[in-house]
């Protein structure tokens, strides 16, 4: 090919950075446009939409079901990445492969799952025997955050783990501690930060978590109706100034959390961000 | 009195493999097990420690079979390349961490008042382990085994990282503490000053299996086999026929030999510092050959000798100087019968 000299080419140079920076600036544009006027729309009526019963019964609702679904995921997901970072076998490769399935579903997807298991199972109708009743309940919206979340977290955690070298373990092990006390004692205390991202991470996308809860637990308002999904009705009903405030909240969790999970440096990024919008 | 006992272990563990591992340390040696790197040999030392289990083959310590014992149960004291310090806790914490498994409190806290002083890092007890430097660390991680007093002392590269001073430095304390404390230490290393410096025996490791075992001075004046010389840095390995008495490379290269009782040589090896230039009457192994590559080095001059084998031979500058070589001249060099070997 032609070389056509030096100037020619420093101009491409410039042409080709401008570009890729006017393109950036489009997007924040584009990003804090929008986002921004939630605010301007929200702040107004914020004080009095905050005292109005349904969203105080949405953010109570929102709190209680990401709380305990947070809990579960921490309690499962360690376990499962603790194994998946330290065990090669064919078994582990498995275990994260199918852990990635829900990762890549739709949220409403994996909500109409959860509907068909718990809902026309022989299972399903047995839980619900025990008490343990899913579909259209409090109960349903954590199930399906807890569904939606937990392979998410397993990941984080898992790359919280494998930073923990196995040989800090031998060392551990080699000094009279055996493999429950060397991971209490060393592995848990090293992973903290990444976990406590995991943690925070969790609950955000928790809180925002929309189509799933909306198919196993249904928009039933002042029933199962946690802040996205307050939003859904708000908006769909017209009452805009509860929906904005309902956005408002769920803006500021997310933001919040996502700069502390940032901030404890997991060393992973946030690849998923769900799929309703709201995350 | 055997210590630790390999009988036969095999082991396959990612890109490492070791093969048909046999290996014997008696109570009070200091072990060095001299092997280039990647050649298996910390996933050897981790075997022993209990924290691999092998594919084949036994561990016995004192007799007992420990083949299936979990590491927690071994008290072997393991200290690797990177020290492995517990980086959330403090230099005494991290001290004081196998010790609150075996002694009292107090007990423990003398014996790392004692570990301390001796090792000279009573100063650093409230630091935390990545505010040290290398040979603080090491010093930190040699104090955190020794205070459990393990019965063997496994030492994983505990010199290769750091810098030439602090390596002097540990090799030092490591005599010491060999001789204080009677510990038996095994400790692999790629490193032959080391070997050299602390061994009292050495086992030569190449691609996964133990070559030679014996005494520092068996192995080093006597490799028995191409891989142990080829290792050993020997420059001048022949091969060659043995007959009755003189060993023949070629036309012009035939050495006297030992009597071969009932064994056979296929090589013949002699360093290249042993060769002496001119001739030396009545001597049978005299020989000439023509000078073709010359190699000056700070501390010696590097010949390369063509007498239908190349032959290296290691000069000083005075004597490179006193017979005024270059490359094309026809030179006349002997080799002193007892610096001959054979395998």
């Amino acid at each position: 090919m032609k070389n056509k000299g030096g100037f020619y080419n420093s101009i491409v140079n410039s042409a080709f950075r401008l570009s890729n920076f006017l393109v950036g600036i489009l997007l924040v544009i584009l990003i804090t446009a929008s986002v921004s006027l939630i605010f301007i729309r929200g702040i107004p009526d914020f004080k009095t939409s905050l005292q109005s019963a349904e969203i105080i019964f949405a953010i109570k609702l929102s709190l209680y079901t990401s709380l305990i679904s947070t809990f579960l995921c921490i309690v499962t997901a360690i376990p499962v990445a603790y194994y998946l970072a330290r065990v090669k076998s064919r078994f582990a490769f498995i275990i994260n492969t199918v852990l990635d399935v829900p990762l890549a579903l739709p949220p409403i997807v994996s909500g109409v799952a959860l509907l068909l298991l718990f809902g026309t199972t022989e299972f399903g109708r047995h839980l619900a025997s025990i008490g343990l009743q899913f579909v259209f309940t409090v109960k349903g919206i954590i199930l399906a955050q807890y569904f939606v979340n937990v392979p998410y977290m397993v990941k984080v955690i898992y790359t919280a783990f494998s930073s923990v070298s196995t040989r800090m373990e031998f060392v551990a092990r080699s000094l009279g501690y055996n493999q429950l006390e060397t991971f209490v004692k060393i592995t848990l205390p090293l992973a903290k930060g990444g976990i406590m991202a995991a943690v925070i991470i969790t609950w955000a996308k928790a809180l925002g978590e929309f189509g799933a809860a909306l198919m196993l637990a249904g928009a039933t308002r002042l029933k199962t109706e946690t802040l996205p999904l307050s939003l859904f009705l708000n908006m769909s009903t017209g009452e805009l100034s509860l929906a904005m405030a309902a956005a408002t909240i769920l803006i500021v969790i997310s933001v919040a959390s996502l700069l502390v999970f940032e901030g404890l440096g997991s060393g992973t990024t946030v690849l998923d961000r769900g799929k309703d919008g709201v995350w | 009195m055997v210590m630790l006992k390999l009988e036969n272990v095999s082991k396959r563990l990612g890109d490492f493999a070791i093969n048909n591992i046999n290996l014997q340390v008696d109570r009070g040696q200091y072990f060095v097990i001299l092997g280039p790197s990647g050649t298996g040999k910390t996933v050897l030392l981790e075997i022993i420690a209990g924290f691999h289990r092998p594919d084949q083959g036994r561990v016995y310590l004192y007799d007992k079979d420990i083949t299936r014992l979990p590491a927690e149960a071994r008290k072997m004291g393991f200290v690797y390349q990177d020290y492995m310090l517990f980086p959330h806790m403090t230099v005494k914490d991290n001290i004081l961490f196998g010790a609150r498994k075996c002694f009292p409190l107090s007990q423990a806290m003398d014996k790392m008042k004692r570990l301390v002083d001796l090792l000279g890092i009573g100063h650093l007890l409230d630091r935390y382990p990545l505010t040290l430097s290398g040979g603080e660390q090491q010093r930190v991680a040699l104090a955190r085994v020794l205070i459990i007093e393990p019965t063997i002392l496994l030492l994983d590269e505990p010199l290769s990282s750091l810098d030439p001073n602090s390596k002097e430095a540990l090799q030092l304390e490591l005599k010491r503490i060999h001789e204080e404390f009677e510990t038996t230490i095994l400790h692999i290393t790629h490193d032959f000053n080391e070997a050299i410096n602390l061994a009292t025996h050495v086992g030569v490791m190449i691609n996964g299996t133990l070559a030679q075992t014996g005494t520092a001075h068996e192995v080093f004046s006597h490799p028995n086999s191409l891989e142990v010389a080829t290792f050993l840095g020997i420059e001048n390995i022949i091969p060659g026929r043995y007959m009755d008495g003189t060993f023949k490379c070629n036309e012009q290269l035939v050495f006297p030999a030992p009597p071969a009782n009932g064994q056979s040589f296929s090589y013949i090896y002699f360093s290249s510092k042993d060769v002496r230039l001119g001739s030396e009457p009545g001597s049978g192994n005299c020989f000439q050959g023509i000078v073709t590559g010359i190699s000056l080095q700070k501390d010696f001059v590097s010949l390369s000798v063509d007498v239908g084998h190349q032959i290296r031979i290691k000069l000083s500058h005075r004597e490179f100087n006193d017979y005024s070589i270059s490359c094309g001249n026809k030179i006349e060099f002997h080799v002193p019968v007892s610096s001959l070997g054979f395998f």
